[in-house]
């Protein structure tokens, strides 16, 4: 029989999404499950109301929790609501409270597996620091029944959080209990006490310690980048260390047909289409710009936490109106897109400098940025407002979600910029290049190795890598960029690449005068072959095998 | 014991001089020398006349030429050559200096029938790379002002010598005028004049001293009666001096030859180097007009070698590198307006020339360039059509800055206008410069109470925006048209700032003789705003040069006014500007408002007080509107040439 796997997570799509990592124990899970796997996903409801009635309430020191396990395709979800865990702030100040309330848990859910009637698991896959306790606390469940498991921990954003011994005390976590760690490929008698300092109480570390295998989502995440994995964590965890990437299910014919089942018949009104005669990328961009932004339906854009909303509506004033909605465009042009947390890893603060400086090279730029504004980032949603503000002409900013119109954004643009500082995947990079975007995008992490640059591989390149950190490179790779796509659809097509700085780039424009088309379909042929779902289910399997198979004798 | 003296006297006229005041000067002081000269024929005198004057008197006084020419051939005098255009060396592409100083050459052997040997340099604008052009273009000898001579750290005696110089290999002889008799001769007595020769005597007359001046100063400067009679009895006077020997720079060289070898620095004389800052091309900087004239030329030119322009464009554009109208010292020069025209002119026939030999601009195109016109390290927009082209500046409010009418016969430049800079001989009179470029299609935003005085007289802080020199960023349409946006803030409240975006769409309508601009403002702040909002022109009326009868302009199609004057009024629409034999300039606003037109006047210091004189026309349309949160308010204004 397959082995039963529980995913350990603080986010996860349906129920919550913050930021990329909700979409990955879902398609995981997803694809396990396809592939036959039982696979339940444990996790917060963060005071999201589920609609259904508890499977179980469990009670730990007077604080009631109530158990859903809830379906959706063929994943299980067990969220637990109640203490901490129904914080609507998902990565509150609560959080603390939060993933010692998860570890608290998880053995009491385990205990009462029949009542619940879900399976128990044999293969335990964490995910991100906030679920390290949890990993632990299960750990130590098996260990006390001398049940051996199979442990994950898999990282995809390595945390500077530390825990104390009086953090796992209060997670009924016994610091005294001698357990097997896996070390350099044998396993390690050794107390929880002697793995938290081993861990020198760094929660990513003691989560690598803890698990059989410790996986992160790329190669240059896991050995190069100076805040990467190894070289945060230490190199000691490198033999257990795997790589799984991320994929994405998006694939340019179904977000089209969303989009044109969505917005079809406006589309062809507003631009006079007639009969069955398809928007074009252009087409779809005008709408869009000039006409869809400024529709937003009356929800829209949704953003998850109440406070920073109330906030931005204190201080938004044209382009935007009646709090976060926004006026359409003035003029069409060179759209660029950002999706993403407002923070500084994601380089929102260079993004804010290096706008002004593209947009006086190239006019034409039309920023359209799908940000989430969390409270902790005040300072950076305060510079994107100014943005925003002082560039009417050029920058809007949805704070929050805006569904009706993400993936119009994405097979609309022309350019999508990936900022960041460091970057473990960026699988927003994905779902730009299987949109058809043009990817500019910082050097960094996962995203030199999904992002192949046009100057490297001609026109196999899905776009441009600058270097991290430094706005002007990124502000001249958007213009640059910019000025390839302007020049494929301008009568001035040479004068637009003339201005080309970058001679590499002018050479290749001037020796492919489909340049733009060429990048656009080799981004999206690059996700169709390498960055699938399935494709890291795959590799997951391959890892897990690993272990499950020496778990199983 | 002697002094050699070598008397040098400089003809020039600028390209573009008005014709009444050419008329002037040849009766008051041409003829004066004329018969002074002849005279006076039997002394080696030495004369240098420029191209343009040259070209001038072919042109409009052919009997006077072939006398002159007559008088040179039975005369001793020696004649100097000099660059066509009387053009600035320093300051032209290196082609072009060689291609001035051969065909300034070729106009004295064609006119005057003599080969000059030695080369006149314009303003006398000295730069150490010249040597490998003045010797290219056959020349012996220059002469340049013993300023310069000083700077590389000669001494008093040296400068009285003839020296080599050098570069890249080619070696001209060099000699200097003197400074000091030039403040003598013609202003004092003549003893004075010949004390100060006389303490420059050597062995053999081996130090000279130069005398090398304007013809000018005799009869237009100073009164002809008494220069004519001053300068007889000087040159009869030293006749009789036997120890002074007069003699031309060829003949003083062939005598003497040249000391040893020297290196100079760039210079000129004194006082050019004391309104130049020192280098001649610090002129460019000082005036954005200048350095407007001087980009254009290079522009024109690269077109001319794209296009493979035949002479006649070459020739135009050659004319256009006459000195005068790129630099000011003390009178005229750049803040002439007909010199920068007949710049422009001669540009935009050469512009023109080469467009239609290469067939580039048919009627109906519509041309689109992205340049860094004015070397500033930003690019400027420069669209063109069969009859217009049009300079926008980005960085500079967005602004309009050259308006090229390119009609054959009519050649001019709408936006030939003049900022007014604090010149140093105005300081302490109350005149307040330009804070901004004197162009067209700039924002402002008006305090209620400001006045048309205020915006003419740069009262301080009157415009509460920050639009007129902002910076806007742009997008070339499609179809040819650019359009600049920009947020400004108006700060009549300066600790809460209200936010306006400004656009800005230029236009040029194929087969059209204009130009549309549409201006739109919008309200970015979440209340209403009240602002007075204003778009402001400056326009240069085509000056006429055969006659001082100014243009004049009518508001509405009745108010007719001279330009001299002002005219205020709440509710207009159009104001025409009208010059003698010359199409209506237009300026059309789709919607009546405010209206403020005033001539734009320069300033010079006289012994009377400050003397004014007419630049351009300002006209500004000034709007009060009430916006709500996000609503905007669009004008469109049109500058147009109309038929004849």
């Amino acid at each position: 029989m397959k082995p039963t796997i529980w995913m350990l997570a603080f986010e996860s799509k349906p129920l919550v999404k913050i930021g990329g990592l909700g979409e990955v124990p879902f398609n995981l899970a997803d694809q396990l499950s396809q592939e036959g796997y039982k696979t339940y996903i444990v996790m917060p409801s963060h005071g999201r109301s589920l609609g259904e009635k508890p499977r179980a309430k469990i009670s730990i020191n007077g604080v009631e929790y109530k158990v859903y396990v809830l379906r959706h395709r063929r994943i299980e979800y067990i969220v637990v609501d109640g203490g901490a865990l129904s914080d609507r702030e998902v990565y509150g100040p609560r959080l603390i409270d939060k993933t010692v309330e998860y570890a608290r848990i998880l053995p009491l859910l385990l205990e009462e597996k029949t009542s619940l009637d879900i399976r128990e698991p044999d293969i335990i896959h964490a995910h991100d620091w906030h679920s390290v306790l949890g990993l632990l606390a299960v750990k130590l469940y098996y260990h006390e029944k001398a049940l051996r498991k199979a442990f994950f921990y898999h990282i995809h954003l390595v945390s500077k959080q530390v825990f104390s011994p009086q953090t796992l005390a209060s997670a009924n976590i016994d610091l005294d209990v001698e357990h097997y760690v896996r070390f350099n490929g044998s396993p390690v008698k050794i107390t929880v006490r002697e793995a938290l300092e081993k861990a020198q109480w760094h929660a990513d570390r003691l989560g690598g310690i803890e698990a059989d295998r410790l996986i992160t989502v790329s190669r240059a995440y896991l050995r190069e980048d100076p805040k990467g994995v190894l070289n945060t964590l230490g190199w000691d965890l490198e033999a257990k260390s795997r790589v799984v990437y991320n994929g994405t299910d998006w694939r340019y014919p179904k977000i089209l047909e969303l989009v044109l089942r969505q917005h079809g018949h406006r589309i062809r009104e507003y631009l006079g289409l007639r009969g069955e005669e398809k928007p074009s990328r252009d087409d779809l961009r005008k709408y869009l710009l000039l006409k869809a932004l400024g529709e937003l339906p009356s929800h829209e854009p949704v953003v998850p936490d109440p406070r920073i909303e109330e906030y931005l509506f204190e201080k938004t004033s044209p382009p935007f109106h009646d709090g976060l909605k926004l006026y359409p465009f003035y003029e069409d042009g060179v759209l660029v897109l950002m999706t993403g947390r407002i923070s500084r890893q994601k380089g929102v603060d260079m993004l804010v400098e290096a706008v002004p400086w593209s947009i006086k090279r190239l006019g034409d730029l039309r920023f359209l940025f799908f940000l989430l504004p969390v409270w902790g980032s005040r300072d950076l949603v305060d510079m994107l407002l100014d943005l925003s503000h002082n560039y009417p002409d050029h920058v809007r900013i949805v704070f929050g979600k805006a569904p009706s119109i993400y993936g119009l954004a994405h097979v609309a643009g022309d350019l999508f910029i990936a900022p960041s500082r460091w970057e473990p995947f960026g699988i927003m990079a994905l779902e730009a290049m299987a949109t058809g975007n043009i990817v500019v995008a910082a050097r960094t992490g996962g995203l030199k190795e999904t992002v192949l640059d046009v100057r490297e591989h001609g026109v196999k390149g899905t776009g441009i890598l600058f270097e991290p950190g430094d706005p002007y490179e990124l502000a001249s790779s958007i213009v640059d960029m910019g000025l390839i796509v302007k020049a494929s659809r301008s009568r001035f097509r040479s004068m637009y690449l003339d201005m080309i700085r970058d001679e590499k780039l002018r050479e290749l424009a001037l020796r492919y005068p489909k340049l733009v088309e060429r990048i656009r379909g080799s981004g999206i042929r690059r996700v169709e072959s390498t960055f699938t779902w399935k494709h890291s289910a795959r590799m997951l399997l391959r890892v897990y095998g690993e272990i499950y198979s020496i778990t199983r004798e | 014991m002697k002094t050699t003296f070598i008397f040098t006297i400089h003809f020039h006229q600028p390209v573009g001089q008005a014709e009444w005041v050419m008329e002037r000067i040849q009766e008051n002081s041409y003829k004066l020398l004329y018969r002074v000269l002849s005279r006076h024929k039997d002394l080696p005198i030495t004369l240098h006349f420029s191209g343009p004057l040259l070209e001038t008197w072919r042109e409009y006084y052919p009997d006077f030429l072939e006398k002159t020419r007559k008088l040179v051939e039975e005369s001793r005098f020696e004649v100097m050559g000099g660059s066509l255009a009387e053009s600035i060396l320093t300051i032209l592409p290196w082609e072009d200096r060689v291609k001035q100083l051969e065909m300034g050459r070729r106009l004295v052997e064609e006119t005057l029938g003599v080969k000059p040997r030695g080369l006149w340099l314009p303003e006398r604008v000295w730069d150490p790379t010249l040597p490998p052009v003045i010797a290219g273009a056959g020349y012996e000898y220059v002469v340049v002002d013993d300023t310069v001579g000083y700077r590389a750290g000669l001494w008093a005696g040296d400068v009285h010598r003839a020296w080599n110089t050098e570069y890249d290999g080619a070696v001209n002889k060099v000699l200097f005028i003197d400074a000091q008799i030039r403040y003598l001769l013609p202003w004092r007595s003549y003893d004075e004049v010949l004390g100060y020769l006389y303490q420059h005597r050597s062995p053999n007359g081996e130090s000279y001293v130069l005398w090398g001046s304007d013809a000018e100063k005799f009869g237009e400067w100073w009164d002809p009666g008494s220069a004519e009679a001053w300068l007889n009895g000087f040159l009869d006077r030293i006749r009789g001096v036997e120890w002074l020997e007069l003699e031309t720079p060829s003949k003083y060289l062939l005598k003497h030859s040249v000391v040893g070898l020297v290196y100079l620095p760039p210079g000129s004389y004194d006082k050019m180097m004391e309104w130049s800052g020192g280098y001649f091309p610090s002129f460019l900087r000082k005036y954005v007009e200048s350095n407007n004239m001087h980009k254009k030329m290079l522009w024109v030119r690269r077109k001319l070698v794209e296009y493979e322009a035949g002479e006649e464009a070459w020739r135009e554009y050659y004319w256009s590198q006459c000195n005068d109208a790129f630099w000011h010292g003390l009178f005229g020069g750049i803040y002439i307006p007909l010199l920068r025209q007949a710049v422009y002119d001669h540009l935009i026939r050469a512009e023109r020339l080469a467009e239609e030999k290469a067939g580039v601009l048919s009627k109906g195109d519509i041309l689109v360039w992205q340049e860094d016109f004015d070397y500033d390290g930003w690019p400027e927009i420069l669209l063109e059509s069969k009859t217009i082209n049009a300079y926008i500046k980005p960085r500079d409010g967005g602004t309009l800055f050259e308006l090229d009418y390119k009609e054959p016969g009519r050649e001019h430049n709408l936006l030939n206008t003049m900022t007014r800079v604090m010149e140093p001989y105005l300081e302490g009179t109350g005149f307040k410069p330009d804070w901004y470029r004197r162009t067209s299609f700039r924002e402002h935003i008006w305090r209620p109470e400001a006045s048309l005085w205020d915006w003419v007289n740069n009262t301080p802080f009157v415009d509460v925006s920050d639009l007129a020199l902002a910076h806007y960023s742009y997008n070339i349409l499609e179809d040819g048209s650019v359009r600049l946006s920009v947020l400004g803030r108006d700060w009549s409240n300066p600790s809460s700032p209200k936010r306006i975006l400004v656009t800005k769409t230029y236009r040029l309508k194929p087969g059209e003789a204009g130009l549309e601009v549409e201006v739109s403002w919008r309200n970015m702040e979440r209340e209403e705003l009240t602002p007075r909002l204003s778009v402001e022109l400056t326009i240069a009326p085509r000056q006429p040069t055969e006659t001082p009868l100014g243009p004049r302009y009518i508001v509405d199609d009745e108010y007719v006014k001279s330009i001299e004057e002002a005219h205020e009024s709440p509710w207009s629409q159009r104001v025409v500007i009208e010059t003698l034999g010359y199409p209506k300039i237009i300026v059309e606003q789709d919607k009546r408002s405010q209206l403020w037109v005033a001539p734009i006047n320069s300033y010079s210091r006289t012994e009377k007080g400050l003397k004014t004189m007419f630049q351009a026309l300002g006209i500004v349309f000034n709007h009060q509107v009430k916006l709500s949160p996000h609503e905007e308010f669009k004008t469109t204004i049109k500058v147009r040439v109309s038929r004849i």
